[in-house]
């Protein structure tokens, strides 16, 4: 390619078997100042050739008919050896399934003789290397974006082993501290006063904590790479919402809060993966049941959504304090968490809510929160009926 | 007669917490930190139950496995997996093995009782945990 220096000519490949065609051309080009151009010219088809396989031009002018081949098949032959030069289509004949194959053998462009002139050469010349250049830019930008592309699945990947080892590094020690709490909880190496069995107690929580954040670092890196496929299958949710609030009974037991259900009689099947849907269950209630005063009240409610049909929602409403408006469109977002309350418990990583929405979203389901303050919230979620 | 159970765990702390807490409750016990000597235990100590580490020095707990299933001497032991990995692709691959049970680090105990209770009770169920 010419550099953008005035003073640096434009080196063109003339293939013009018409010495008269050749002249005139040679002469149009001469009257252009700007760019100046440096002219080869080769008098036949084979000449053509051979001079664009031993020479660097930067652009190539070509007659249509050259002898007994035509333009046509120069470009042919020239793209099979793989010569890069742009040329452009000098013609006689003008027909509009002439120009088209020229194009489409490779030309970039083609001026009817009866029109040639200095300026529509400039033009034409002028425009061939600059979309040659763009085109080129445009390579080197795809090829850089390929490596870019590539860069960054790398990248994932390491950063996929990197939590795996993490999350097995950081296992291990956790496994071991929390077994020997329970040793010394169960009174295995002597009985305990209780302020150590308190103590114990809080230690076994704090181990749950990390272990539970470990998880949550676990599951946003996988959700975040792509690497979180899911089993969905036609499921009930009656006995999963069962199962995750006999789980979660004893928590509520310990503050007095009643723990109730409303599953309609009629809920139809879901399309679900069970073990991602009792982790948002686990999460939501085990939240709602975290954020309610003592005897208050957590209510699970389940059934075909009427704005939506072919969807069931599931509701989860607390009685807590609830949640400020200008703090709940953000909620759901990673790392979010509700403006800290000194007197509230450990906020924790602000992961929970953030994996919920994105494991609803893998079942094309939808999760929404409402709220009023003194009285609670409700954190609902769909999920598609099945069949 | 008290039940042997054969602890394969490269971790010293989590072997000694699961030897302490088995042995409290009437479990007689084994230990091997590496792939090489829970062989070695395997076919010596003639355990009713093997707990299974999968990432270990000297070989793969699941390879392991594979080996005691071949055996004529521990293919009808029952094995339960434990490991700190969460690759989802290792629970089936364990299970596939002739696992009897499955549980990531942290465990709960008394599941993991239960599981191996249940194992050495009734060698040939799997138990969906």
């Amino acid at each position: 390619m010419p550099s953008s220096d005035a003073n640096i000519p434009v080196k063109v490949l003339l293939v013009e078997d018409d010495e008269d065609d050749a002249v005139i051309t040679r002469a149009l080009l001469e009257k252009i100042s700007v760019p100046r151009f440096e002219i080869d010219w080769a008098a036949s088809y084979d000449a053509g050739l051979e001079r664009m396989k031993e020479h660097h031009h930067d652009i190539g002018l070509l007659d249509y008919n050259l002898g007994s081949q035509s333009g046509i098949d120069f470009l042919r032959e020239a793209h099979i050896d793989h010569q890069q030069t742009p040329i452009i289509m000098l013609t006689g004949q003008g027909n509009e399934s002439l120009v088209l194959q020229a194009l489409e053998s490779g030309a970039i462009d083609y001026i009817p003789k009866r029109n040639i002139s200095s300026e529509n050469l400039q033009r034409a010349i002028c425009h061939g290397i600059e979309k040659i250049r763009l085109q080129e830019e445009l390579v080197a930008h795809q090829r850089q974006l390929e490596r870019t592309n590539n860069e960054l699945k790398q990248r994932t990947d390491e950063i996929q082993r990197f939590y795996h080892l993490l999350a097995h590094e950081l296992k291990t020690p956790l496994t071991a501290a929390s077994e020997f709490v329970n040793i010394l909880l169960e009174g295995i190496p002597g009985s305990l006063n209780p302020e150590q069995t308190d103590y114990l107690h809080l230690i076994r929580g704090c181990c749950g904590h990390l272990d539970r954040n470990i998880n949550d670092l676990y599951e946003i890196t996988r959700l975040e790479t792509g690497k979180l496929s899911l089993n969905q299958q036609p499921e009930n949710l009656t006995p999963l919402v069962a199962d995750v609030l006999h789980y979660l009974a004893p928590k509520a037991q310990a503050k007095n809060i009643t723990l109730n259900t409303y599953l309609s009689p009629n809920l139809p099947p879901v399309m679900m993966d069970v073990q991602r849907i009792r982790q948002v269950l686990l999460n939501l209630v085990g939240n709602a049941l975290k954020f309610t005063e003592k005897a208050g009240t957590v209510f699970v409610v389940a059934g075909e959504d009427p704005l939506c049909p072919g969807r069931v929602r599931v509701a989860i409403q607390d009685t807590g304090k609830g949640i400020p408006q200008s703090q709940l469109a953000g909620i759901f977002e990673r790392l979010y968490q509700v403006e800290k309350d000194p007197s509230a418990a450990s906020p924790g990583l602000g992961l929970g809510l953030f994996i919920c929405r994105e494991l609803v979203k893998l079942h094309e389901g939808t999760m929404s929160v409402t709220s009023t303050l003194g009285q609670g919230s409700t954190f609902s979620f769909t999920l598609r009926c099945a069949g | 007669m008290n039940k042997t159970v054969l602890i394969i765990e490269d971790d010293e702390n989590i072997s000694k917490a699961l030897e302490v807490r088995l042995n409290a409750r009437g479990y007689q016990t084994a230990t091997a930190f590496d792939a090489i000597m829970g062989m070695q235990k395997a076919f010596t100590s003639s355990p009713d139950a093997i707990l299974l580490d999968i990432a270990m020095p000297g070989g793969n707990g699941l390879t392991l496995a594979e080996r005691f299933k071949s055996s004529t001497k521990t293919q009808d032991v029952p094995i339960i997996f434990l490991t700190a990995s969460k690759q989802p692709e290792l629970r089936q691959k364990a299970m596939a093995l002739g696992g009897t049970a499955f549980f990531e680090k942290p465990y709960d105990f008394n599941y993991l009782l239960a599981a191996l209770r249940a194992a050495i009770e009734h060698p040939n169920v799997c138990l969906p945990l």
